[in-house]
């Protein structure tokens, strides 16, 4: 093994319980028995895991246990009722009646609404419906704005489209 | 056998008391992981609630294909991971200096080792958060999860979703960045570290 090769594995050599395998083992130790660098190296390697294992453990604020378990209690209510996922489940039947409800609504207000056609027939009395429907031109069109009447019929206005 | 194993089936059918036993089981190591990952952080407490908060509302969910502790460890990783995306996003709104000892000073060791008399634990654990928290992320929480932790190798794998490959290439360049930094503590008179 050349050192760049055993440098890969010398991480998990400096640590005594992750055994490599023993043939690796053997070949990183072959290596390192021969090579100053590598020998300097593993030795670094242990001292910093050494001083990393050796940082105090932490010690919990006297709080902490009451204060997790109020947001649990939270968490079993508020949170409980937000989580999507369960609504999601809850709402899958209800859902599904709305859908259909709609799909037999839509169904039925097309069976009975009003076609184009029926839009466009006209409805108007006869005055109305002789300058929407018939004879209107520019001429009729001014002419009812100035005097306020609707041309009694396209004949008599005589306008010419 | 995983002894967590049997706790995580009852908190998986509801049960609150295991999972209250789950969280003893594992608060401290979490609360150590948040506060290592975040250099000392006074928010580390909060982070390991807001972790256990996750585990809750999911523990349904875990399949077991991995240990509780790896699961939990991984959730962690996540809320460790959100936290610094919302405290750097804060800082950038409010452009307030950078908190993060490895930017923040020179020299992370020196203030804390000068007053390692006063409370020697309190500040051999801040020492070495903040040594770890002047590694680039992916290395901190290599090394985090191996040595403070005690996760092997594959575990480690397992939480971070790498190669085992490339753990070992992780830890190892994150210890070879730690030693001149931790090399303060070492040659304090008093400590047989070595």
């Amino acid at each position: 093994m050349q050192c760049h090769e055993v440098a890969s594995f010398l991480a998990r050599r400096a640590d005594d319980a992750e055994a490599l395998g023993a043939s690796v083992r053997a070949e990183v130790d072959q290596h390192v028995a021969a090579c100053a660098a590598c020998r300097a190296e593993l030795e670094a390697q242990r001292a910093v895991a050494v001083l990393l294992r050796a940082r105090p453990a932490d010690r919990l604020s006297p709080q902490f246990a009451a204060r997790l378990s109020s947001r649990l209690d939270d968490a079993a209510g508020w949170f409980g009722i937000a989580d999507w996922r369960v609504w999601t489940l809850r709402l899958a039947p209800v859902a599904a009646a709305l859908a259909l409800a709609t799909y037999l609504g839509l169904g039925m207000s097309t069976q009975t609404s009003m076609t184009l056609d029926d839009w466009m027939m006209p409805t108007a009395d006869a005055a109305t419906e002789s300058v929407l429907w018939e004879d209107v031109s520019a001429n009729s069109v001014v002419e009812t704005m100035l005097t306020g009447e609707l041309p009694s019929t396209a004949g008599e206005s005589g306008n010419v489209r | 056998m995983d002894v967590d194993q049997e706790l995580v089936a009852a908190a998986a059918r509801g049960s609150r008391e295991a999972f209250d036993d789950l969280i003893r089981r594992h608060q401290v190591s979490i609360v150590s992981l948040a506060r290592a990952l975040t250099g000392g952080s006074a928010d580390a407490e909060d982070i390991a609630q807001e972790v256990f908060l996750r585990a809750w509302r999911s523990i349904g969910g875990f399949r077991g294909d991995s240990t509780f502790r790896t699961w939990l460890h991984r959730v962690a990783i996540n809320v460790i991971h959100s936290h610094h995306g919302r405290v750097s996003r804060l800082r950038r709104f409010f452009q307030l200096a950078p908190s993060d000892p490895a930017e923040a000073a020179d020299d992370p060791i020196e203030s804390a080792a000068d007053s390692i008399d006063v409370e020697a634990d309190v500040v051999l654990r801040d020492a070495i958060d903040k040594a770890l928290a002047s590694l680039p992320e992916e290395l901190r929480i290599a090394v985090t999860l191996r040595d403070v932790q005690g996760l092997d190798y594959r575990e480690i794998a397992g939480v971070l979703d790498v190669p085992i490959g490339t753990v070992e290439s992780r830890i190892f360049r994150g210890r070879q960045r730690l030693k001149p930094l931790l090399e303060p503590l070492r040659a304090r008179p008093g400590r047989s570290l070595s």
